[in-house]
Formats: structure tokens, C-alpha cells, sequence
């Protein structure tokens, strides 16, 4: 439910960020191409969590069905204790 | 038009909420519904238009930069007039201000439609839209496994001060010191969301 009284409109950003507040601990691959919402989702899980020490490549993606990325992603999910709201 | 969610927004002259969507930024999108539609405020005098942050913001160039990226989403939200109310650029590579071994999701741009700014018109037709790309922030939080953190950075405004604090975002080391930096922690985002339902 919205609450009337935390509507809220606003404009802000546009400044560049330093890199002493990026995370260090990441790389974002400029090769990778992602084709689905589902793509787009294992591999940002991938990326984002590095802890989980998961590597592949782009070759790897392409040849993977969508039951095996499916799958995958609900496996790093699980490990990573992601749960949709709705079941928070 | 790719739909990521419906969502409900509040329509001042009906007093009440009425369906709308969070879409995929595109620059098509940006480029028709925001750059070439915006600003097209015949009411407001130019001199104040100028005034406003983002009277400048190419959003067709800024979607253009960032949406082959796997680590940014742009997004806005369509109302059912077909019109975009507002939109936001989010990254996902930011450090958590409150838990530096975390990541947190990062407000990079976020703009309420002119048409919509009760500080710039008479009769705004939404009212709102900010709060509601900031929520849909922290879902893209919990999504991604940073548990709700969402953080940004802006202009210290008392209006904008008072809502940060009352959604319990906390104060932050600005990434530049003339900016007030805010982070909602995992824990006020689980608050925010639990009010949600």
C-alpha cells in the first residue's frame, strides 16, 4: 500500500563517482553479451558476488539450455539466500 | 516496450492511485518521451525551467552510455496516459557506505517528469513518482542479493533531508562534500518493505 504521506519527487545525480567508492572486488566484462532477462540475471549474480568463485564464459553461456540457466541461477539464489519479496 | 513490473502511482486531480508501469529505458524511449517531451512546459517562463538540475540532462545520450552495460539498468515509469512520469539510471558496482564489504544498489540519475513538480507547476498531474522508482531500487536490491541497500547522493535540500530521514535512510559520507549522501541499510529496507504490504 502507498502512504500518502511518503509521496516523494526529486531530481538528483548526474556527478560522476570516485573510484574510492566502487567495488574493488569486481571486474565488469565488456564481452559478454546477454540476450535474456534470464542471461542477464545469472550472469549479474555471477559477477556481483565473486565470493561464490563461479567462472565461465561467453561460449559457455550460449551453449547452456534455458531449464540448465535456470537452474543455475536458483542455485546461486539458494547459496546466496536471494529469496523473491514475496516469500521474505 | 519491455514491462519490468506494474505498479500504482497517485493521481492528484482523481485523489487515489491508478495503474502504471516500470519499463526498460530505452533511447528510443528517452529520446520521444523524455528529451523531446519534458521540457515542452509552455506555462512555466524559461527562466524557470533553467533553474531546475536537469534542465540540461540528455537522457538519450546518458541511456546510450550505459545500456549495453550488465552493471547499470535505466528505467522509468509509464503512465497509463502513455507518457513517462519520471526515470532513473541504477548501478550495481558501488561499495555500501554502511557495510563497506557490501554492495549496495546506486542511485546514479533520477528525475521526476517536469509536468509532475509541484515546486515547478500549478497543477502537477502525478505525485510521487520519485518514491516509487526508489522502491522499485531496493526490490532491484533484494533481487541482486545486496539486501536492500540502495544509496545516492544529493543536494541538501530541508524537503528532501525530511524524507530521506523519515524513510530511514542514514547520512553518509557524500562522494562530494557539497552533496548529502544517503543509504538505506538492510535493515530499513526490510522496514520499508514490510510497510509496503
Amino acid at each position: 500500500m502507498i502512504n500518502k504521506n511518503e509521496l516523494f519527487d526529486d531530481v538528483l545525480g548526474g556527478r560522476e563517482i570516485p573510484k574510492d567508492f566502487l567495488r574493488d572486488d569486481i571486474v565488469e566484462s565488456n564481452h559478454l553479451i546477454v540476450s535474456s532477462a534470464l542471461d542477464k540475471r545469472m550472469v549479474r549474480s555471477v559477477i556481483l558476488h565473486p565470493k561464490l568463485k563461479v567462472k565461465f564464459r561467453n561460449n559457455d553461456l550460449a551453449s547452456l539450455g534455458e531449464p540448465t540457466k535456470k537452474s543455475f541461477v536458483e542455485d546461486i539464489e539458494y547459496v546466496l539466500g536471494i529469496k523473491p519479496l514475496s516469500e521474505k | 516496450m519491455n514491462i519490468l513490473e506494474e505498479i500504482q502511482i497517485w493521481r492528484i486531480s482523481e485523489n487515489r492511485t491508478i495503474k502504471a508501469k516500470i519499463v526498460e529505458l530505452t533511447r528510443d524511449i528517452a529520446q520521444t518521451k523524455i528529451d523531446g517531451r519534458w521540457w515542452d512546459l509552455t506555462d512555466v517562463p524559461r527562466s524557470k525551467r533553467k533553474k531546475e538540475n536537469d534542465n540540461h540532462w540528455n537522457w538519450t545520450r546518458n541511456v546510450g552510455l550505459h545500456r549495453n552495460q550488465i552493471l547499470w539498468e535505466c528505467v522509468a515509469v509509464l503512465s497509463a496516459e502513455n507518457e513517462i512520469e519520471g526515470a532513473m539510471i541504477v548501478r550495481f558496482d558501488v561499495k555500501s557506505r554502511i557495510e563497506s564489504d557490501e554492495g549496495c544498489v546506486y542511485v546514479d540519475l533520477l528525475s521526476t517528469a517536469p509536468r509532475n513538480r509541484d515546486w515547478l507547476v500549478d497543477k502537477p498531474i502525478y505525485k510521487g513518482i520519485g518514491t516509487e522508482l526508489l522502491y522499485w531500487a531496493v526490490r532491484k536490491s533484494f533481487e541482486l542479493g545486496f539486501n536492500g541497500r540502495v544509496a545516492l547522493d544529493a543536494d541538501p535540500k530541508p524537503k528532501t533531508l525530511e524524507f530521506y530521514q523519515n524513510r530511514r535512510f542514514q547520512k553518509v559520507v557524500p562522494i562530494y562534500e557539497e552533496l548529502i549522501g544517503y543509504e538505506l541499510s538492510a535493515e530499513n529496507a526490510e522496514i520499508w518493505v514490510s510497510e509496503r504490504r
